[in-house]
């Protein structure tokens, strides 16, 4: 499937305090532009036994919401309330028209399983040197129903258990000729159609980002992806491209400019980079560097990295 | 001299064992190579060739590239119900639950609840339906325009069917609403039951959320089970307290050298364990007492027990309504708002866990790590989760020195004295 | 430069023994080494010391047992009549040999010199650690070689030369790499940059495995080795160096020391105060001495209280000199004193003396965790037998009502007691790496004493130590890949 060019400033949307993103567009463009990655935390259809690829939704952390906000890529959409008013109280006419639409897709998915479905067998029975036109005959009479020769069937991408006898037995709707076909039902994935875009509000208030923060902010300038490093003993695992194809150089802890930390922390930090060739890096803002560096743009933020020397 | 800790100049790296998969991002252009009808004998890939640092190559690029573009591809993979899979639910707003009239699939031995004519299903269990694509929930429909109530349609006439869900609205009814409904349910709850029934697991709710904590478990037979009762006559008792005196054998230390010490007086001790028990007078919890609530009920207190998850046990074995003890229990917690737990919160939280020893006979070490009561934590940070078991383990049921012999060989042979688990 | 020694040993030594077979003798052949890319340094096993024998005792205080009891032979009894009549009548002391060591200030620790002490302290029980040596005092024994008296390698200087070794292949395979790297850029046809500096992107991915099997090898290898480094040994016998350039296997040649000239030994036995009190103040085998009198053990206490916070209070620094002084001057019992000096009971060495003595009068022996980012470690028998297999964190418990009955005694303990699960999860993950088990110890820690009980004399140690309880949590990683069946 092509991307589709996605205009600025796009919607992210809040529910229940956290930041999702279900427009794969979206995910595949922040991704190219601005370095972030998020984190898939959905299923992918049909890969639903495994947890190593995930899928959409891809949920953003605060300080990367706030990040693209800041900077004007993206807004807020408060997206439990626009799906009350969409949904809730949608009008009857906007209802049916909606369903038509969505029949219509169905039709066409249907019939668009039918027909690579008919392609692989005729590809199958080709090997095997039987007629095409024989086929065909069949097909139209039957509908589509399992080859008993071959005993197998390809549908798409929407079953997982027995594929033999996935295929709908008896027309429903439409009544072209040959092309009875029951329509496959679809859950969408976004809910613009048939909502329309949401619209832009000012009065969205900025996410609420932890003390590491500048730390994050500071790593995105300098052009790494960063993703949540609970499971590393870290806040950020930096990477310093695309995590689909880098390994990650440094394990991120962010502090506070006067915040005490045990230096048996620093240790554990040193040791932890060691055994997974990666450096534990700590960094924070300078509030005096911050004031008064307004003017000459030059960075608040210091970062350090420590290795296990192993003297 | 040797000193094996001292020695270990280099952290070993990762052994086979200790990467997992779901700890970095992997290629999705391994999706891509699979046939669509093979999912059933998906394979998970070895840990994946990655890059350290960029360098500008074009191969390096058009790699990326291509695996940016298998994970839009796998991600655009559209969730379609055929007739025959088809399963349908409606939405009901007030408890923010779904609700299905025809359970056809085996989803419901394990999830769900029958009431009222319909099979009910939690806000959990519902998105966990739609997102893998295995359920068709509508919103509900309004009887007439301009109505405020809301009546529920189950889809029979074709111009009264409500409108599909998408993804998208399913997580802002089921996860957005909950709220407004005074549901529990928050976004890292459901990512940690998602995560766990993608894993094979069943999961259930622990008792009832709305509960300010669950009950205490304990029973009195599980403390007596750890202690064997030393049962002797009075007679043995006596020759034992003569012995004792003629021995020289201290029991306890007198109170004028706890105040002051050394805590071993100048005498003589006959062997290493009298030394080590006169030493043991750091008090710690008694585990045979009933485990007490150290902090008062409170509804917002972050650490119960969430979820009972058991293990797969087979087609058709798995009875919801006679399940037995869970073989997991799971604590949801978020990282972002929520510290280590105190004491206090541990102590609370392993006291509804029931008493669950290691077998006797197994290694010392393999006995303290598995500890008398266990829970798991699951802790999220923005989606990731990591889980981490606690073991409530008392050091002192494995007494060390009893493991020892008398006293050192005197030349003689040097076995006796030999502690377990060398080598770990 | 001793990259190239090695690979010259290497070809002529025979194969290290795996780590769990000891060697009683040296194997006297000269094998050829195949793999001579491999910088593995083939350095043959000496003779492994007798561990158990020497380590027999665990705490440094004998114990008499009575002889066994055997009912059939009555020649027993008649033993253990006599062992208890002369014992009642000349009772031997547990504590054979009282050691002593010195306070000081400025490495807040307990120094014990004497040379018998300080190899009976670390023998008998792993207390202590070289002033000038990673573990074990050593430094006597590595001069000496430096000075060719026993033409060998400790265990230290093997690793530096394994480390070195270690380098040079990371640094050839970096090479290899970029060349490869480099080598694609031209097929490309794409500008490529000039060699960069070497230590830039030594890592890759390719040869993990190798890596794992040096670090592998890196354990095996203990104990001393006959070969001399150039830069740290000059062989005085002309004949040694004469059986060196033969590449002959000289440990069977030296047997004992050639030459005996008097070496100072700089290096004393650093206790910290943990150990010192529970040597003084639980076995009674040790005496802490400041300046030239003994330190009573509710003395040592505080003393040992007021450094373990840094920066110290001065306020408690003057308070301590000034009691001692008085002490000194007026003996112990009289004096009396209106300002008392604080001892807060969360005070960290309390805590850590605490769990300290909890562990030990298990059976454990505990050492310091500073190197894996940890309290404590704990072993079986020590630190020469196997691995820790526990790792020990001391986290403070405040649930006594006074801790939260005011908000500012609230925020003050929320402060303390509040850590993140990154932390939380950084310490487990490094425990993981070395196959440790991270065990958080919680202390519950009581009010503070009250006004009375605060005064010098009256400080009831035991009553102190016993108002702390200990609770022990066990934390591990759970997957639920691997648990699913």
């Amino acid at each position: 499937m092509a991307q589709t060019l996605v205009t600025e400033p796009f919607p992210i949307s809040r529910i229940a305090n956290r930041y999702l993103i279900f427009d794969v567009n979206i995910i595949s463009h922040i991704r190219r532009e601005h370095n972030i990655c998020g984190v898939l935390i959905g299923t992918i259809p049909n890969l639903s036994q495994q947890n190593v690829f995930l899928g959409i939704p891809m949920q953003l952390m605060p300080e990367e919401t706030r990040l693209l906000v800041e900077h004007g890529h993206a807004y807020i959409v408060e997206d439990a309330d626009a799906h009350k008013t969409g949904f809730m109280e949608m009008s009857r006419e906007d209802r049916l028209a909606f369903l038509r639409q969505m029949d219509k897709q169905g039709v066409e998915m249907a019939l668009d399983a039918k027909r690579r479905a008919a392609d692989k067998q005729e590809k199958v029975l080709k090997e095997k040197g039987l007629e095409r036109k024989i086929q065909e005959k069949n097909l139209r009479r039957t509908d589509i129903t399992p080859n008993p020769a071959t005993g197998e069937t390809s549908v798409g991408p929407s079953d997982e258990k027995s594929l033999s006898d996935s295929m709908p037995p008896s027309p429903t709707v439409g009544s072209a000729r040959g092309q009875k076909v029951a329509p496959y039902f679809i859950t969408p994935t976004t809910s613009h159609p048939p909502l329309p875009t949401p619209p832009l509000s000012p009065a969205a208030e900025l996410p609420k980002v932890p003390h590491t923060y500048p730390l994050f902010r500071h790593l995105q300038s300098k052009g790494y992806f960063s993703t949540p490093g609970l499971r590393f003993g870290c806040h950020y695992t930096a990477y310093p491209g695309d995590p689909l194809r880098f390994h990650s150089h440094f394990l991120a802890t962010g502090l506070d400019w006067d915040e005490e930390f045990e230096l048996l922390d620093i240790v554990g930090g040193g040791r932890l980079g060691t055994g997974v060739k990666k450096a534990y890096l700590i960094g924070g803002e300078d509030p005096e560097a911050k004031a008064s560096g307004k003017e000459d743009g030059s960075d608040p933020v210091r970062a350090f990295s420590i290795e296990w020397a192993g003297l | 001299m040797a000193d094996y800790d001292e020695n270990l100049s280099h952290l070993r790296g990762p052994s086979a064992a200790d990467i997992d998969l779901d700890d970095e991002t992997q290629d999705f252009r391994f999706l891509s190579n699979l046939p669509t009808h093979d999912v059933k004998d998906l394979t998970l890939p070895k840990r994946g060739d990655k890059d350290f640092e960029s360098h500008a190559t074009s191969l390096q690029l058009s790699t990326l590239e291509a695996s940016r573009q298998a994970m839009h591809n796998a991600l655009s993979w559209p969730r379609i119900h055929t007739q025959k899979t088809h399963l349908l639910a409606t939405y009901h707003p007030e408890s923010n639950m779904a609700y299905v009239k025809k359970a056809k699939t085996q989803h419901f031995q394990t999830l769900g609840h029958f009431k009222a004519g319909k099979n009910w299903l939690l806000p959990e269990e519902a998105l966990f339906m739609i997102e893998r694509g295995s359920m068709d929930c509508r919103w509900p429909v309004q009887v007439e325009e301009g109505r405020t109530d809301i009546i529920v349609y189950d889809g029979q006439e074709e111009n009264e069917r409500g409108v599909p869900m998408s993804l998208q609205g399913a997580y802002a009814a089921f996860i957005g609403f909950e709220g407004g409904v005074g549901g529990k349910l928050t976004l890292e709850m459901y990512t940690v039951y998602a995560g766990l029934k993608r894993a094979g697991f069943i999961v259930f709710r622990a008792g009832d959320w709305d509960d300010e904590r669950l009950p205490i478990q304990y029973n009195e037979q599980d403390a007596r089970d750890g202690d064997k009762v030393k049962s002797g006559n009075w007679a043995f008792g006596f020759v034992a307290e003569i012995w004792r005196r003629l021995s020289r054998k201290e029991t306890e230390v007198p109170a004028d050298r706890l105040k002051c010490g050394p805590l071993l007086g100048s005498g003589l001790y006959r062997s290493y364990a009298d030394i080590y028990r006169l030493l043991q007078v750091i008090p710690t919890r008694d585990r045979n007492a009933p485990p007490e609530l150290i902090l008062p009920p409170d509804c917002s207190n972050p650490f119960r027990i969430t979820f009972d998850v058991y293990k797969t046990a087979g087609a058709g074995k798995f009875k919801k309504s006679t399940r037995g003890p869970p073989d997991y229990r799971i604590a949801v917690v978020n990282a972002r708002e929520t510290p280590v737990p105190t004491m206090a919160q541990l102590n609370d939280l392993l006291a509804t866990t029931p008493y669950d020893p290691p077998n006797p006979n197994g290694n010392l070490y393999q006995k303290l790590r598995h500890g008398s009561r266990n829970v798991i934590l699951a802790v999220v940070d923005n989606g990731i989760p990591s889980y981490i078991r606690v073991g409530d383990t008392p050091f002192t049921d494995e007494k060390l020195y009893k493991r020892l012999g008398r006293g050192p060989p005197r030349g003689k042979k040097s076995g006796r004295g030999r502690g377990r688990g060398r080598g770990g | 430069m001793s990259h190239d020694m090695a690979a010259d040993v290497a070809v002529s030594m025979p194969d290290p023994l795996p780590n769990d077979r000891p060697s009683n003798q040296i194997t006297n052949g000269v094998e050829r080494n195949e793999d001579v890319n491999e910088p593995k340094p083939q350095i043959p096993r000496p003779k492994r010391p007798n561990f158990a024998q020497i380590h027999a005792k665990p705490l440094p205080l004998d114990v008499y047992p009575l002889p066994a009891f055997i009912p059939h032979n009555p020649l027993s009894l008649v033993r253990i009549a006599i062992a208890l009549i002369s014992q009642s009548f000349w009772p031997p002391s547990s504590q054979t040999v009282i050691h002593t060591g010195y306070f000081s200030k400025e490495t807040q620790s307990v120094h014990v010199t004497d040379a018998q002490s300080i190899r009976a302290l670390w023998e008998q029980g792993f207390f202590g650690k070289g002033s000038l040596s990673r573990s074990e005092p050593r430094w006597l024994d590595q001069e000496k070689r430096k000075r060719g008296l026993v033409a060998s390698l400790t265990s230290e200087e093997a690793t530096r030369l394994r480390r070195e070794e270690r380098r040079q292949f990371k640094l050839e395979r970096a090479r290899k790499e970029r060349e490869a790297i480099e080598q694609q850029l031209r097929e490309e046809g794409k500008p490529y940059p000039a060699i960069q500096d070497e230590e830039v992107s030594v890592e890759s991915d390719l040869d993990k495995s190798q890596d794992s099997q040096l670090q592998a090898s890196d354990e095996r290898t203990e104990g001393v080795s006959p070969i001399p480094t150039s830069d740290s040994c000059v062989v005085a016998d002309d004949n040694l160096r004469r059986e060196l350039e033969e590449g002959k296997d000289i440990s069977t040649q030296i047997a004992e020391e050639i030459c005996q000239p008097d070496i100072q030994n700089q290096e004393h036995l650093q206790l910290t105060p943990e150990e010192a009190f529970f040597l003084a103040h639980a076995t009674g085998a040790l005496q802490v001495y400041r300046n030239n009198s003994v330190v009573p053990s509710s003395y040592l206490l505080r003393l040992f209280c007021t450094y373990s916070t840094f920066p110290f209070s001065e306020k408690a620094e003057a308070y301590m000199d000034t009691i001692y002084r008085l002490t000194e001057l007026h003996g112990r019992n009289s004096i009396d004193f209106s300002e008392t000096g604080a001892m807060a009971p969360d005070n960290p060495f309390i805590l850590r003396y605490v769990v300290y003595l909890h562990f030990r009068s298990l059976g454990w022996v505990v050492r310091p965790g500073v190197k894996f980012a940890v309290d404590y470690l704990l072993y079986n028998r020590g630190p020469v037998f196997a691995h820790a297999e526990f790792a020990v964190i001391i986290i403070p418990s405040y649930s006594h009502q006074y801790w939260t009955e005011t908000s500012e005694r609230k925020a003050e303990v929320d402060k303390r007691q509040n850590r993140g699960w990154w932390w939380l999860h950084r310490i487990n993950r490094v425990q993981t790496q070395v196959q440790k088990t991270l065990v958080l110890v919680y202390v519950e820690v009581p009010p503070p004493l009250d006004e009375e009980h605060r005064m010098f004399h009256k400080l009831n140690v035991g009553d102190v130590l016993q108002s702390y309880k200990v609770r022990e949590f066990v934390v591990r990683r759970w997957t639920p890949n691997r648990n699913r069946d």
